[in-house]
């Protein structure tokens, strides 16, 4: 959407008009609702949090600074939320010792059964998100899936951009080799069964 | 498991990467040459098929539900939307609030081109004494409009007759079934406020008035050279018909003006 289009219908709803608040709407709701499924892998998930960051700008739109993206704006309140939503899904342990147990997990990268399993079950695009850091699946998504700048990036994520770069070449490094032993993994098996 | 082909053949190698190409910092003039080596190089066409597949599903464009009629009907029942005809009318209002406050800065700006003393704080600073002695005069000046007005609630109160006392100027006088003009007027501390009919304030029934003659004004027509005796004077209401009587003071001292035996026309004021 062209900037100055955005900010006549940001000015207008929030002057109250509805139908520039849908507008506003509709040109978001498909980028952010794929950045949100992507970052947390689950659509209901992904659901609750795109309208509740929609409602939360709607309702605060008279804060939004112009000098910004509204995009830009609307991600960064939709990560906040995911944030939240994430710290909530969290399980919290009763004992010191699940505690412990459950800290115990010094080498997470080795692929296990159970990743096997969710590589099947979900998409093996999200499963090698998954398996990315906060970091660098956020860097992925935003530049190549939001098309944002290193430089938007940096400033959306308060980090320098070289850290941003090493997040991006790190991260897609990962997801190649995860989607790649992946690939391999279900050759061998059609090789097997055929 | 296939090799990690992030890296170059080569290292020495000067052709730019394939990471490069997706960090979108290549040149077109980099890209192709980075074509022409990729055609020799299978493992680095491999790692930028592998690649730009991935990227690909990465932004197959997901189907996002319509969340507008939710999120606009959530935010209709908190906020609430405006009709364009209400739009105008904020913003009716808001241009009409600025030009109030233009205004009234005008105003004050203009006040202060005329008298610029008006904003300026006082210059000089007296000692914390009489400070204390005025703010003490100030508080008994207080306490005592505060009683008065007391008093005069109290007054309102009480169903009784009131009285007054109205300065009267005689204007102009003649004998027998002659015509007065008289100017009356209350006296400063006199609570109650006259009504500016003489008359619809006495016929209200509740008000006794003592008429006072002061002097002849200097500016009327009466007076010593019109050889006429100051206590012939007259005053009644046109109405005089609802007013029984009513003490009036003149030269000769007070007495009793009968309405009934008087008529007289002029003007009466306060």
């Amino acid at each position: 959407m062209v900037r100055s289009l955005e900010r006549k219908l940001i000015e207008k709803a929030a002057a109250g008009d509805k139908a520039a608040a849908a507008k506003l709407i509709k040109a978001h709701q498909g980028s952010l609702y794929a950045y949100i499924l992507r970052m947390s892998g689950k659509p209901e998930m992904a659901e609750d949090i795109v309208q509740d960051a929609f409602v939360r700008v709607l309702m605060h739109l008279d804060r939004f600074d112009p000098r910004f993206r509204f995009s830009t704006w609307l991600f960064t309140i939709a990560k906040r939320l995911y944030l939240n939503a994430n710290q909530k899904l969290k399980p919290h342990y009763d004992s010191e010792i699940v505690s412990s147990w459950g800290a115990d997990t010094s080498a997470p990268s080795a692929p296990t059964i159970q990743d096997e399993v969710d590589v099947n079950a979900r998409g093996c695009i999200q499963s090698a998100l998954d398996a990315l850091s906060d970091e660098q699946r956020e860097v992925i998504l935003l530049f190549h899936q939001q098309n944002w700048s290193i430089n938007a990036i940096a400033k959306h994520l308060e980090m320098p951009e070289g850290t941003v770069k090493s997040h991006l070449h790190r991260g897609r490094q990962r997801m190649r080799r995860l989607i790649c032993d992946d690939q391999t993994q279900k050759q061998h098996v059609s090789e097997v069964w055929s | 498991m296939r090799p990690d082909r992030s890296q170059p053949d080569n290292p020495n190698d000067s052709t730019p990467n394939v990471d490069s190409y997706f960090d979108r910092e290549l040149t077109p003039e980099s890209i192709e040459s980075l074509f022409d080596s990729m055609n020799q190089s299978r493992a680095q066409r491999d790692q930028f098929d592998d690649t730009q597949s991935m990227l690909d599903d990465l932004r197959n464009p997901v189907e996002a539900p319509d969340f507008s009629g939710q999120v606009l009907g959530e935010v209709g029942q908190r906020r609430g939307w405006l009709s364009s005809k209400g739009r105008r009318m904020v913003f009716v209002g808001r241009l009409a609030t600025a030009a109030c406050l233009l205004l009234v800065v005008s105003g004050l700006l203009l006040v202060r081109r005329n008298n610029p003393e008006a904003f300026q704080p006082a210059t000089t600073s007296g000692p914390v004494s009489e400070f204390v002695e005025a703010s003490g005069v100030e508080a008994g000046a207080s306490m005592r409009a505060l009683s008065e007005g007391l008093l005069s609630i109290e007054e309102k109160c009480q169903p009784t007759v009131k009285r007054a006392t109205i300065s009267v100027s005689v204007c102009e006088t003649r004998c027998g079934k002659s015509r007065t003009r008289v100017q009356a007027s209350a006296r400063q501390d006199f609570s109650t406020p006259l009504s500016p009919g003489l008359g619809d304030w006495l016929s209200a029934g509740n008000v006794e008035l003592t008429i006072v003659v002061s002097s002849f004004a200097s500016h009327q027509t009466a007076g010593p050279g019109h050889d006429t005796p100051i206590n012939n004077w007259l005053i009644a209401p046109e109405r005089s018909d609802r007013l029984p009587s009513f003490e009036a003071s003149s030269v000769g001292g007070p007495r009793l003006i009968n309405v009934a035996d008087w008529t007289a026309t002029g003007s009466q004021g306060r």
